[in-house]
């Protein structure tokens, strides 16, 4: 069965920064808390972006492309764990977005897990 | 009867009410037309009006280090405003999905310039190529918007 995570129900209605220490609703903590361990199990998940008042770049990035920069996995795996949903106006384009970032995105220099 | 004037008197009523229900069909279909262009030309000069404001406001939030007291408040500004503008045209052309597509990348190019990076972290640096960038960005957002426009 296929998992569903409502971004804005689920985590936060108003995502923003990167990092822990950017505060409530960052990348980090979305990545570490709700993707990390559906990837990790080899399992996929429904991701609904609408609901929320939109999403800085920067959170996104840390969220997705985290997942292979500091997680190991590639970014085939990513794309193939995640389905992202988008069906409220002006919220298709961060779908673009997600797969622009993911598909960019390098391990950081020393990481050396492997999934 | 007489049908040599009743025919021809018949067949140019006819023809006027034809003429009438033609004219008010035309006068109809312009003005639906007329009304759906004003449409139009309000989405997009919502749409220009408010990419200047995010420009004017990230160029302000990047213009120097963190502000603690108005970083919050200029970065719901922004990110606000950015699903404003591609809301809008979302709505604006839907009607053609290529133009539609283009404008995503474009907003998101936009988008990027304005939240990538240190975007809502207080470690972030002033960066003055970033402003750079998120002038470009948004007066080539809003050009192709006038032009996708002219072909909606």
């Amino acid at each position: 069965m296929t998992t569903s995570i409502n971004i804005a129900r689920d985590y936060t209605p108003y995502p923003g920064g990167r990092y822990p220490e950017d505060g409530r609703g960052n990348g980090t903590t979305f990545r570490e808390n709700f993707l990390l361990p559906i990837i990790k199990e080899g399992k996929k998940a429904d991701i609904v972006l609408d609901g929320a008042a939109g999403y800085p770049s920067s959170f996104l990035d840390e969220a997705f492309a985290g997942l292979v920069r500091n997680e190991g996995f590639t970014p085939e795996q990513v794309l193939s764990a995640f389905h992202l949903i988008a069906t409220q106006p002006g919220f298709g384009r961060f779908v673009l977005l997600v797969e622009d970032f993911v598909r960019n995105a390098s391990p950081a220099r020393g990481q050396s897990r492997r999934h | 009867m007489n049908w040599e004037i009743t025919v021809p008197a018949l067949i140019g009523a006819a023809a006027a009410l034809l003429t009438r229900t033609g004219e008010r069909l035309i006068a109809k279909y312009f003005d639906r037309s007329t009304k759906r262009d004003a449409a139009y030309d309000a989405d997009l000069a919502a749409l220009e009006r408010t990419t200047f404001e995010i420009r004017d406001l990230a160029t302000g939030y990047w213009s120097s280090d963190p502000l603690p007291d108005r970083d919050k408040v200029s970065e719901g500004a922004i990110v606000g405003r950015l699903s404003f503008v591609a809301e809008v045209s979302d709505e604006l052309f839907k009607p053609k999905i290529d133009l539609l597509r283009d404008m995503q990348v474009a907003i998101n190019r936009f988008d990027t310039s304005c939240t990538f990076g240190d975007f809502g972290s207080q470690s972030r640096k002033a960066d003055a190529g970033r402003c750079r960038d998120i002038e470009i960005n948004a007066y080539r957002l809003v050009r192709l918007a006038k032009a996708h426009r002219r072909k909606l």
